[in-house]
């Protein structure tokens, strides 16, 4: 589309949009002076502007604050936690992130799980994951990870 | 809050708007806390009935760091472009992880529960908006820059508007028409 095309359609999608909806076909056919290619394309504009509703009007940030997180899959590969260095990721699901890792003390694999954070944003889920944790490190059984 | 970090090169802004894309880049770690700190503020239940002005918290930043002798950072308008430019990169950069990692996978199994999938979705929308964003700056920059502003970097018209040096009812001129035609370019890829 020439830049003076573009223009043009912009002007008119605003004169349009000014008008009240029943005025709006009448106004479109007159201005366009026969130009059925302009008619179309600001009638097109018109009938999304209509449907657009909320659309973008909230914030991305607000919308999917996750994305701004350090959530970022995999993002721990090759860091060290306490005495546990991360070699790979295993697992990625809603409640977090799996990673494989080496007990540098004694010597064996783990699993390490990290949590969203937009669950440590939160107290309570983040008490229950805790006690979940101990839960599980209760448990002593071969078909059970330790914990 | 926790402070702003310092630039420590106050000469990013300037290559940023002198067209050094990779400026931009550099820029990331150095506001990246106060982006999460924005984050966690909408995933908390604080968020309910109580907005946090992104405006205020860039104001704060942009304060803290002209306050600083030491630094010549005189242009607030790069500062709050180069926010809302880099906040759109990096959603759009990790909704493009999260989607390689589901169609790459690999070894990595990916399993996602009601909450993940709603993530899932709304990132995959906001990689078609930026797509379709593309397009739009191709042909008419000012009212791609309005949505970044708006969209990425949360101004209100009123912001918008004394930012871009603009009326508001330009502004709102431009976003009306930005909308629709973004709207109408996600429908057609999506069918929504």
């Amino acid at each position: 589309m020439t830049s003076e095309r573009w223009q043009q359609v912009n002007e008119l999608f605003q004169s349009v949009a000014e008008r009240v909806p029943e005025e709006r076909t009448t106004y479109l056919e007159a201005a366009c002076q026969g130009d059925e290619a302009l008619r179309r394309e600001v009638e097109s504009l018109i009938a999304s502007y209509e449907r657009a509703e909320n659309f973008i009007e909230s914030p991305a940030f607000e919308v999917v604050p996750e994305l701004l997180t350090n959530d970022r899959a995999g993002a721990m590969v090759g860091e060290s936690i306490a005495h546990y260095q991360i070699e790979s990721l295993i697992g990625v699901g809603g409640m977090g992130q799996v990673y494989l890792a080496r007990d540098q003390r004694l010597g064996r694999k783990v699993a390490l799980k990290f949590l969203p954070e937009r669950f440590t944003a939160n107290k309570g889920q983040l008490s229950r994951f805790k006690s979940e944790a101990r839960a599980a490190s209760a448990l002593n059984h071969p078909n059970i990870i330790t914990v | 809050m926790s402070p702003f970090l310092p630039f420590h090169d106050t000469r990013l802004l300037a290559d940023w708007s002198g067209g050094d894309n990779s400026a931009l880049e550099r820029l990331i770690p150095l506001v990246q806390p106060e982006l999460h700190r924005l984050a966690h503020h909408y995933m908390s239940r604080e968020a309910i009935g109580h907005t946090l002005q992104t405006t205020a918290l860039l104001n704060e930043a942009y304060l803290h760091l002209v306050d600083d002798p030491k630094r010549s950072w005189q242009n607030r308008t790069h500062f709050v472009a180069a926010a809302a430019q880099l906040m759109r990169r990096i959603m759009v950069d990790h909704a493009r992880e999260r989607r390689a990692l589901k169609r790459g996978g690999g070894a990595v199994k990916v399993e996602l529960d009601d909450a993940a999938l709603v993530t899932e979705r709304r990132s995959e929308e906001l990689l078609a908006l930026d797509e379709a964003l593309e397009k739009l700056a191709m042909l008419d920059p000012r009212k791609t820059q309005i949505v970044e502003l708006r969209y990425f970097g949360g101004l209100t018209v009123e912001e918008t508007a004394e930012f871009l040096q603009l009326s508001q009812r330009m502004v709102e001129r431009e976003w009306m028409m930005a909308k629709a035609w973004l709207y109408r370019a996600l429908s057609e890829a999506n069918d929504i």
